[in-house]
């Protein structure tokens, strides 16, 4: 359709354009990078909220499969035996978990209540301690609080605090229990912790919720991953009313969460791009008006409508292409800016900055996108104008 | 016989503003031979743009039948127009009309990389070669906002030529630019003509290049004539018919005048030797008028 010195030459107009209109086009270009940076810059943060929330979960809980049952504390403690029995099954450990809050003399705060064994307590879940001990083999009435909890709550070492589970005994008042450990804050926004939680000891957690002899999960590690697959067939093979979750699904569920949020303020940044959009659009309409009377001289000395519309919709490819690149550039500087400012507004961890390959390229693409979008109307348009009234044009 | 380039047959053209239809062309017959220098005489409005944008294809006519080159260019579509634009066809305006984004030789260039014939390197070549034609070869990377009227015509000559077209259609092309400009344009044209035979169309108002066509025809009101008709003093009279007109218009402007002059002098916005002045002034332009003051 166009040889090769055609496209050269609508080429050399576009770039005579921007080189004759340099403030112009430096401030389309400005619009364009600034919602593409916009965009790039909040997509990066928030794939480093995703890992970090993912790196935090695994951190916490150390189990490669989890077994449960359909309610809060269903699964016969008895069961954990049979699953130790299968191949490849490496460790065992039975865990009440129920939702509940810690009280103390200055206020009460949500917690997941974790019962679990002074063993499984190293070997399943990753907690450390910024202050006091984890608890040994048969001790009771102790607990271990979250930072973020013991803080609202002002509970300290030695002091005494009531748990109590949503779901409780008849006529019970709850656990009283001696702070004994501190564990350190996991990943939170706002102030809202994705998993807080206390530990108090696996036989008082079943008293506490009123079923000893059942427990809320038996958590699994295997020998090799590469069984899990098939440890979950014979599970389920045992026993068929019983629920098996991968570790790897447990964090998909809550970066389903975590991605509600980032993929809001994602969002909000494509107004950057709506607004880059008409600034591309302006740009190329007062391009083709300026250019009325060339276009006239180009149809009058044989140059077809889509000739016309390549020479427009290559200047608006050129602004983007350069806006784009510029765009990912301050995108990334930007991701940077915005951890450092993070922290003030409660998100109570440092983001992992990682330069993911897919959201560059769709900032990018991105940018060309709506710099061809933008300038497909005036673009159309200035290609339809008939030469004599181009020509009589002053 | 020489070839027939041009052939319009009861070519007619009415241009519809609004409620009223302007008759540009009415049944123009005309028959253009290869090697001819035709000048088209007329006053603005007589239609000679109209009629040289249609043969150029750029506009196409209510009636009649249009053969550029053999061709009958009524029934062809859009782009097979572009095609003979670009291919038999040279333009050159009133106003230059180069591309200021391009430079002499880009300019010159444009057609023939638009023809598709050539690749960059042919068609720089070529297009040095009719820029030295022209006696421009050492302006080539100039911008035309760097060259002077007359070279810029002389640019737009060379970008008419470029693609060896059947006619070269000119449209006033000494109008905006000084007398020495337009001798040198005017040569080189009938140079053009005489010494390689290529075939122009010029309309003008300007009888100098009458002298130097083959062939003179005249235009009024949109027919064609082969002597100049005398219809020039039909627009004088028009003149007097509306000379009550032009007499109360400039009695009403003068009541205007007096009534700002009586505001400001009661306003005290004038002092009163400027304000006697005036007033002597508006009295001296009403006796002009025929008032007795």
């Amino acid at each position: 359709m166009f040889t090769e010195s055609m496209v050269k030459f609508a080429w050399l107009f576009s770039a005579r354009d921007i080189t004759l209109r340099k403030f112009r086009s430096l401030l389309t270009i400005l619009a364009i990078s600034i919602g593409v940076a916009s965009f790039v810059s909040l997509r990066l943060v928030s794939i480093g909220v995703h890992i970090k929330v993912t790196e935090e979960v695994n951190q916490l809980i150390n189990a490669d499969l989890i077994v449960y049952g359909e309610g809060v504390c269903d699964v016969p403690q008895f069961v954990e035996q049979l699953l130790r029995a299968i191949p490849h099954v490496a460790k065992t450990t039975s865990i009440v978990m129920v939702r509940g809050w810690i009280e103390s003399n200055r206020g009460k705060y949500f917690a997941n209540i974790i019962g679990c064994d002074a063993k499984s307590l190293k070997e399943f879940f990753n907690v450390s301690l910024v202050a006091g001990r984890g608890f040994k083999e048969g001790e009771s009435n102790v607990v271990i609080v979250h930072e973020d909890v013991a803080n609202s709550i002002r509970a300290t070492l030695g002091k005494n605090v009531i748990v109590k589970p949503y779901v409780m005994m008849k006529g019970g008042k709850g656990y009283t229990a001696e702070v004994i450990g501190i564990s350190k804050a996991s990943a939170s926004i706002g102030g809202f912790s994705f998993f807080t939680y206390c530990i108090i000891p696996l036989k008082d957690a079943q008293e506490l919720v009123g079923s000893e002899g059942y427990v809320t999960y038996i958590f699994i590690k295997v020998s090799d991953k590469e069984f899990i697959g098939s440890i979950k067939k014979d599970i389920k093979r045992l026993f068929p009313k019983a629920l098996v979750t991968e570790q790897k699904e447990i964090t998909k569920v809550i970066n389903r969460i975590v991605n509600t949020i980032t993929g809001l303020m994602v969002a909000l940044t494509l107004i950057g791009v709506v607004v880059a959009f008409f600034a591309v659009a302006n740009t190329i309409m007062m391009n083709v008006r300026e250019h009325i009377r060339d276009i006239g001289i180009l149809k009058a000395i044989g140059a077809r409508k889509s000739y016309v519309l390549l020479m427009f919709l290559l200047e608006a490819f050129l602004l983007s292409v350069v806006g784009g690149l510029i765009g990912v550039i301050l995108g990334i500087l930007g991701s940077y800016a915005l951890r450092e400012l993070l922290p003030q507004i409660g998100v109570s961890f440092i983001v992992p900055i990682v330069l993911d390959p897919f959201t560059l390229a769709t900032g990018f693409l991105l940018s060309i996108g709506v710099g061809i979008l933008a300038s497909l109307y005036p673009s159309w348009r200035a290609s339809l104008i008939s030469p004599i009234e181009a020509l009589k044009y002053e | 016989m020489s070839r027939v380039i041009v052939k319009l047959e009861d070519v007619y053209k009415v241009y519809r503003i609004r409620s009223y239809e302007v008759h540009a062309l009415k049944n123009v017959n005309l028959e253009v031979r290869e090697g001819e220098l035709l000048i088209i005489m007329g006053p603005s409005g007589s239609g000679k743009s109209t009629l040289l944008n249609i043969i150029g294809t750029l506009d196409r006519p209510t009636g009649g039948r249009v053969i550029l080159d053999g061709v009958d260019i009524m029934q062809l579509s859009e782009d097979e127009l572009s095609y003979i634009r670009c291919k038999k066809v040279g333009f050159v305006f009133q106003f230059f009309n180069l591309i200021n984004n391009f430079t002499a030789l880009e300019n010159v260039m444009l057609p023939l990389v638009l023809s598709g014939d050539y690749t960059l390197k042919e068609a720089k070549e070529k297009a040095i070669e009719l820029l030295r034609l022209v006696g421009l070869e050492r302006f080539m990377n100039n911008r035309p906002s760097q060259m002077s009227g007359g070279q810029q015509q002389r640019v737009a000559i060379a970008r008419a030529l470029a693609n060896d077209p059947s006619i070269v259609l000119m449209d006033e092309p000494t109008g905006n630019v000084d007398v020495e400009a337009a001798t040198k344009i005017l040569s080189l044209i009938n140079w053009l003509n005489k010494t390689y035979g290529h075939t122009f169309l010029v309309v003008t108002h300007n009888p100098d290049i009458a002298a130097i066509g083959t062939r003179v025809l005249y235009i009024r009101d949109g027919i064609l004539y082969k002597e100049p008709p005398k219809s020039a003093f039909s627009r004088v009279k028009l003149l007097e018919e509306s000379a009550d007109e032009v007499r109360n218009a400039y009695l009403r402007m003068l009541m205007v005048e007096l009534t700002s002059l009586k505001r400001r002098v009661l306003t005290g916005k004038i002092d009163y030797k400027e304000a006697r002045d005036m007033l002597k002034r508006l009295e001296k332009k009403a006796r002009d008028l025929g008032v007795v003051v």
